[in-house]
């Protein structure tokens, strides 16, 4: 016999589940800087300093790293219920700070990709798997196999090349070009988004797509399909209100799963734009062995995918009642 | 609670919704103070890939570097020439045993918040250095007492140290009156850090347009810089750079002891917007070390074998753009003063590496195209690169081709600058792909020492050579200041590097520094890489 449980019952189960997700999480993230080679304490001293080992010792020792492994744990989660993440020495600042500044400009870009993304996957995949077989079908499915195939920094490179150097339509990277202040400030970081931004809307929405025409495919051989036509439904109705709510489901998924993804993913398109995210913060924290920023990026960026898969949860039980 | 689920659900979303629009908006408040009321001031825009993080010098090391080019002076510089010249300090006199440095400052230099720069100033600096700042802890050893009066400042040393200056040539001067309540400088993180007395002042530092902006110091010591304006932009990868060059974006480039990829150069040119100044590098962009202690390249005849098995002009054509030279068994090049001209150049001969191989016992007594060792096992020594650098990994496959032609088996182990060190540091390599910065080549005792003597450390230096003759060469070297003295002893370092061998140079490099067209009267700084220097803020023109 089915059980059936309380809405609310369900979401505490969940909750418990992601909390629990949570702790692994935090563990494994304190975990696994430590068992990489490499020194902290080395990489603050530089390349080429002249240093004794009571120099090393003595740093280490402010940065408690000297204290046994289980000793750093406990420090840790209490510094993180308290609110403090700890320090970063490479930005020589308080981890929250030095991740809340690159957490913004990667929110900013990779949010308006995975809507975008997943807008023009849904419509093209839409349109490609009803139309299967036709010119259009064929046109769109190369296409976006075409950028699928394509490295994402390389289509990057290409687009400044294009459109920043050879017409000048774009600038040549950044977030804004400086000095300016409310609408001129708004106008000008679009500007400079626009290209990172179509070239990871380009790249999510290529994955995307063959996933949405593969569904919309399957669901055109449904029964309940079959029935609509025979009832003498109009096209329009049967794509958006049969086709279209039934194959959103695997997208939701894959775009929960995809933020994740796209926090280290944008790494290379952010080094081609100068692009200050996430993506580059997380590539020099591990660089420099920073125990306390790699941490708190990850921990943070876990949070984020959480909070997708959670969002992802309660979308799915609108677009699909049966699995409430 | 029950009855409210689905409103709750609502409102949880829209929330969601929320915070996704807060974070698209959130940067567009954000303001910066700098817009250019002065469009008639001469501006010079700069771009650099290196990774800046904060405006504090003590903590990020490239802005470090920065900040003694643009906001702050050390007491001497290293002229074009290669001798040292005065700054701060307008005069110098060292004493006979090399343990007394009387340094007489200039009475003309001000903080740039209006503070006359004094004596005591620059004896604060030297403990604050000492004291505070761990990667000039060395100065513990050495400086035993730091003392001032009137305009000089006097620097006893516990022991003999003939190579102080030269040290003293990438330490600025910080102003007391800022730092001396300031215990951790690391994490200190106000306003007036970035106070200086160099040429420029700070302005700003606004991270959402990777830039710093300074503006020219109308009271600096040596004379208002011909620039009114400095701005440097910072971009993450050097082919958006090259494209904002040759666009007209920036007026030119600069990077602490790199080199500017030859392979960009040919755009450049054909942009017909950009010139170039050239000057021979001071460093060893790439070098190839050895592990004394153990293993097949123990043996100096192995190393010797594998210093004839690779094609160094191959090397200079492939990575270089044939802008460079064959180097010697010395390691430094002959920019560096007291270069030793007559030890011999490296050359290619696979004859000679394959006899060199025979006589120390490595034969290929299988016939499988190996050598095996004395324990019958194929040898396979593993090079050491580090995977951050895309050159070492090319280079890396190259020199594992080359040594395959005389029956050695390479294996490369990639890793990044930190991996690198550690199993660096551990001995757990036969070969090690490096590269010397022209800084580097002229700490410790010079001429590459810094690099080889098994007493110094340091996340880039190998310490591999402990021979008892090099070791005295190098404490010789320390202890006088007779310029006399020193050339033998410049001399005998470099010969007994090429005795020994515990790392060779692969290439010698000619610098390229590309600039816009119009620009002129730059100086070239070989210290810190390039026309981007405070000789050239002095001198340089705009179009």
């Amino acid at each position: 016999m089915q059980r059936h449980y309380h809405p609310a019952a369900s979401f505490l189960g969940k909750a418990l589940r992601y909390s629990i997700v949570l702790i692994v999480i935090i563990a494994l993230n304190f975990l696994i800087p430590r068992v990489m080679p490499g020194d902290p304490v080395k990489n603050i001293l530089g390349e080429q300093a002249y240093y004794t080992a009571e120099d090393v010792a003595a740093l280490s020792a402010e940065l408690g790293l000297d204290k046994p492994v289980y000793q750093q744990f406990g420090d840790y989660l209490g510094g993180l219920f308290s609110g403090d993440w700890g320090y970063s020495y490479l930005y020589m600042q308080p981890v929250l700070e030095a991740v809340g500044g690159h957490l913004l400009w990667t929110l900013v870009l990779i949010l308006p990709a995975i809507i975008l993304g997943a807008l023009l996957a849904g419509l093209a995949g839409l349109v490609a798997g009803y139309f299967r077989k036709t010119p259009l079908d064929i046109g769109l499915t190369s296409g976006f196999m075409l950028v699928y195939a394509m490295p994402h920094y390389w289509i990057a490179m290409l687009m400044l090349m294009f459109f920043s150097f050879n017409l000048g339509w774009f600038p040549m990277g950044k977030v804004t070009t400086g000095g300016l202040s409310g609408f001129a400030y708004f106008a000008d970081l679009l500007w400079h988004m626009a290209l990172p931004l179509l070239v990871i809307t380009l790249f999510k929405a290529a994955y995307d797509f063959l996933i949405m025409r593969n569904t919309v495919i399957s669901i055109c051989g449904e029964d309940y399909i079959l029935m609509a036509r025979a009832k003498g439904l109009g096209r329009g109705w049967i794509l958006f209100k049969h086709i279209l709510r039934n194959s959103l489901a695997p997208l939701v998924t894959v775009t929960a799963i995809q933020f994740g993804m796209l926090f280290s993913g944008v790494l290379l398109v952010e080094t081609v734009f100068s692009w200050p995210g996430m993506g580059t913060l997380i590539y020099e924290a591990i660089g420099a062995r920073d125990y306390p920023l790699i941490q708190g990026a990850f921990l943070i960026i876990a949070v984020c995918v959480l909070l997708a898969n959670m969002t992802a949860d309660l979308l799915y039980r609108r677009l699909d009642p049966r699995t409430a | 609670m029950i009855k409210n689920w689905k409103k709750f659900k609502k409102v949880w979303l829209i929330g969601l919704a929320a915070v996704i629009s807060l974070s698209l908006f959130a940067g567009c408040e954000q303001t910066t103070p700098n817009a250019d009321d002065t469009a008639t001031a001469v501006t010079l825009k700069v771009g650099s890939t290196k990774p800046f993080k904060t405006t504090n010098r003590f903590s990020d090391y490239w802005y470090g570097v920065l900040t003694n080019l643009t906001t702050h002076d050390s007491l001497i510089r290293l002229g074009d020439d290669m001798s040292i010249k005065p700054w701060l300090a307008k005069s110098w006199t060292v004493s006979d045993d090399a343990k007394t440095f009387v340094f007489t400052i200039a009475d003309n230099a001000y903080w740039h918040d209006g503070t006359k720069l004094t004596a005591e100033d620059v004896a604060f600096s030297v403990e604050y250095y000492r004291d505070y700042i761990a990667s000039a802890s060395w100065m513990k050893d050495v400086i035993a007492d730091v003392s001032f009066s009137g305009d000089t400042v006097t620097l006893s040393l516990s022991r003999p140290y003939g190579n102080l200056l030269t040290e003293f040539m990438t330490y600025s001067i910080v102003p007391k009156h800022i730092w001396q309540d300031v215990t951790d400088p690391l994490k200190y993180n106000q306003t007036d850090m970035t106070v200086g007395s160099g040429p420029f002042v700070f302005e700003s530092f606004d991270l959402s347009s990777c830039k710093f902006i300074f503006k020219a110091n109308e009271d600096y010591f040596q004379g208002k810089p011909t620039i009114d304006r400095l701005e440097v932009d910072i971009y993450q990868n050097m082919d958006a750079l090259v494209l904002s060059l040759a666009k007209g974006d920036i007026d030119t480039w600069w990077d602490y002891s790199g080199t500017f990829p030859y392979t960009s150069i040919p755009a450049l040119i054909k942009s017909g917007k950009v010139d170039f100044e050239t000057s021979t590098y001071l460093g060893v962009p790439s070098a190839l070390g050895f592990n004394l202690e153990d293993g097949p390249a123990s043996d100096i005849n192995v190393r010797k074998a594998i210093a004839a098995a690779i094609n160094y002009q191959q090397i200079i054509e492939y990575f270089y753009a044939g802008y460079g030279s064959v180097p010697t068994t010395g390691f430094v090049p002959p920019t560096h003063p007291n270069f030793n001209a007559d030890l011999p150049s490296l050359a290619y001969n696979p004859a000679e590496a394959n006899a060199l191989l025979d006589a120390a016992g490595l034969l290929d007594t299988d016939g499988d195209g190996i050598r095996e060792d004395s324990s019958g096992q194929n040898i396979s020594l593993r090079l050491l690169a580090r995977s951050d650098q895309s050159t070492n990994m090319r280079l890396a496959e190259i020199l594992r081709d080359a040594l395959s032609e005389i029956g050695l088996g390479v294996e490369i182990r990639a890793l990044d600058l930190s991996a690198w060190a550690s199993v660096k540091d551990a001995l757990d390599y036969d070969m090690v792909l490096f590269g010397a910065t022209p800084w580097g080549t002229l700490m410790h005792a010079g001429h590459g020492s810094g690099y080889f003597d098994s007493r110094r450390t340091g996340q880039g230096v190998l310490h591999n050579l402990d021979a008892a003759e090099y070791l005295a060469a190098c404490d010789a070297r320390l202890a006088t200041a007779d310029p006399a003295q020193q050339a033998v002893l410049d001399l005998r370092i470099q010969e007994l590097t090429a005795e020994y061998l515990p790392g060779i140079a692969l290439a010698w490099t000619e610098s390229v520094y590309p600039y816009r067209q119009g620009w002129s009267g730059w100086v070239i700084d070989s210290i810190y890489g390039g026309v981007f220097n405070g000789f050239s803020f002095l001198s340089v023109q705009s179009p």
